[in-house]
């Protein structure tokens, strides 16, 4: 009932808001931490990127906020709130309540996540029905039609009557989202939704993406791990590593100055298009994170650690009243000024 | 401008003896599901050359021709109409007894190292059965040694596939390939997969092999930034034809055809290059 009576407070309310996040996993014979002190705001019309390699905690990220964990994996520590209000925290599960009503998702295989043997207009009248049952037929049949166009379906009726496999792949990856934004929820989560698209398809999801959230004030939050593509589409970004953020902030600034050495060698890993220089993979692989661990889960591929990275657990860098920082004792140079900069300031961007 | 000098030197290092000649290549497929005898050209009158110790790309969306293409090369996948020389013979003027002796020189490398692995063989068992197939053409090097190629620790040899991350299995899939002593290696979106990092490994690692052995590589990919740093020449294709080729450079920085242009903007990192350039 707060939903409805949620107006004058919307604006200050963040659509979403993690606080201090801890996702354990229970193995036979110790702890994984998949997720660890994670703080996340995140206001309507806003577009957030989680980047991170494979094992990052990106993807136990956006299942814990639907509700999907395994049987094994709770939260122990932390809470998530939609919309001002609590879904998660300790012992406190109210994900069904929001899955596909207020939170929207969209995973990485569209033809897995689309039922084979049902038609478009099936699949869209199931998720209207469970979250919308108020709509008449029309309306709903008028709405499944909009939705269609909204994703830049020329003909949706034929899609509307197709099954999945008789459509492209961009095609289907567009009733995927069709799928969870069709509901109007408030928050779109997106698991590598683009990165099984070639990049023609792939920069036309991201372009829908964009008009999705400017049309609507829906806030996304975009998971992938290529840095780049998170950079077009997102204002901010949080770069997560081990089972933490590495790294929060606005887009430019983390890209053209990160902080965070793990961010950096990231950035150095992408064959971008300015650079010639050679390319230059991170050694070594992420780590295994147990309750155990202590100190930066980066140091050991980083070229900047030393005996204090190992000792101890890194603190949050942050500036005060703000969700961005880092975290890292040896970080990198600052930008110079965050003013337009003047030639000078080329070498953070060079690296 | 490192890195035409390097690619310059890799060409001029290797003789430039033709290794791949293919010469208006169709290649027509039945369309899946058209029950109608209709058919369509997944290649299209394909002409394209591929020189010893080249890195030379095809770019395209799905569904452009691509893989059709590669297939084409390595023998496996019939063609229809036109000339595919590998090594100077002529593919169609061969017999499956001759096809069969050609085929350890083109290994190719596929996009899912998992999906190209024995779940059940372990990495050691899996280099035990290439051997068996090819004990000469595999006598020149141990296991370790193999692995050491692709920087992979010898403890790796007892591990199932399901024991290695995507980096380590695409590293045992190019490893697998190496054995053969191939002068082609296919690499169909072979980082497509994998997070950056394993990626510029996995990149690093085909330019390394380069240098070492002479192999020319055949690169599939839609990823324009991946092919701008290792190619030396690219062709772009679109519906089963080749619209534009040329080298790197010349075709990215400044391509003639409007698909071409269209595909480099989709490249994700406009908000990394204009932040740069204002920088």
């Amino acid at each position: 009932m707060t939903a409805t009576a949620a107006p004058q407070t919307a604006a200050a309310e963040p659509a979403l808001r993690i606080d201090d996040l801890r996702v354990e996993a229970r193995l036979a014979d110790d702890t994984l931490l998949l997720v660890d002190g994670l703080d996340l705001d995140l206001r309507p019309g806003e577009i957030v990127g989680v980047v991170g390699e494979s094992g990052s905690g990106k993807t136990t990220l956006v299942r814990t906020l639907i509700g999907l964990l395994d049987k094994n994996v709770t939260v122990t520590a932390g809470a998530v709130a939609v919309g001002g209000e609590q879904v998660l925290a300790p012992g406190v599960d109210r994900t069904e309540a929001v899955r596909g009503a207020r939170i929207g998702t969209v995973f990485q295989d569209a033809s897995r996540s689309l039922n084979p043997v049902l038609k478009v207009r099936s699949q869209l009248r199931e998720v209207l029905k469970a979250h919308k049952p108020q709509l008449s037929k029309a309306e709903a049949a008028e709405k499944m039609r909009t939705v269609l166009r909204r994703m830049q379906i020329d003909d949706p009726e034929r899609v509307l009557g197709s099954y999945p496999h008789q459509l492209s792949g961009g095609q289907r990856q567009r009733v995927a989202i069709a799928l969870a934004v069709v509901s109007e929820p408030q928050i779109v989560l997106a698991d590598e939704c683009t990165t099984a698209l070639d990049v023609t398809t792939q920069a036309e999801v991201v372009a829908l993406f964009r008009d999705l959230v400017a049309e609507l004030g829906v806030a996304l939050v975009f998971v992938t791990h290529d840095l780049l593509l998170a950079a077009d589409l997102c204002d901010r970004i949080v770069v997560m590593y081990g089972g933490q953020a590495a790294e929060v902030g606005p887009t430019r600034r983390v890209l053209l100055a990160p902080r965070h050495p793990y961010s950096a060698g990231l950035l150095a890993a992408v064959p971008s298009w300015s650079a010639d220089g050679p390319i230059r993979g991170i050694d070594g692989s992420a780590p295994r994170v147990t309750t155990a661990f202590s100190g930066c889960r980066f140091a050991g591929r980083c070229p900047r650690a030393d005996d204090d990275c190992r000792s101890a657990p890194i603190p949050w860098s942050g500036a005060a009243g703000t969700r961005d920082g880092y975290r890292c004792i040896h970080p990198l140079a600052a930008a110079p000024a965050p003013a337009p900069a003047q030639a000078a300031s080329g070498s953070a961007a060079d690296r | 401008m490192g890195r035409d000098a390097d690619t310059s030197a890799a060409v001029t290092a290797a003789s430039r003896e033709r290794i791949v000649g293919v010469s208006d290549l169709t290649v027509v497929h039945q369309r899946r599901g058209g029950g109608r005898g209709e058919r369509f050209a997944a290649v299209d009158g394909v002409s394209l050359h591929l020189d010893a110790g080249e890195v030379v790309s095809v770019v395209g969306e799905s569904g452009s021709g691509k893989t059709t293409l590669a297939m084409a090369l390595t023998a496996l996948g019939a063609h229809t109409s036109g000339m595919v020389e590998l090594l100077g013979h002529d593919l169609a003027r061969l017999s499956q007894r001759q096809i069969r002796a050609l085929r350890p020189e083109v290994q190719v490398i596929f996009q899912d190292p998992h999906g190209s692995l024995d779940p059940r063989q372990s990495v050691k068992a899996g280099f035990k059965e290439l051997r068996g197939l090819q004990p000469q053409r595999t006598s020149w090097i141990d296991d370790a040694g193999l692995l050491a190629q692709v920087r992979l620790s010898p403890d790796l040899l007892d591990r199932y596939p399901h024991q290695l991350s995507g980096g380590q299995a695409q590293r045992v899939c190019i490893a697998r390939a190496l054995l053969m002593r191939p002068r082609v290696l296919v690499a169909d979106e072979p980082t497509s997969g994998l997070d950056v990092s394993v990626q510029a490994e996995v990149l690093r690692l085909l330019l390394e092999l380069r240098e070492s052995t002479g192999v020319a590589i055949l690169f599939i990919s839609h990823d324009l930034s991946v092919v701008r740093r290792i190619s030396d020449r690219v062709y772009v294709m679109r519906r089963g034809r080749v619209i534009e080729q040329g080298a790197t450079q010349a075709v990215l920085d400044a391509p003639q055809e409007p698909y071409t242009r269209q595909l480099i903007a989709a490249v994700p990192g406009r908000t990394l290059r204009t932040a740069q350039v204002a920088a």
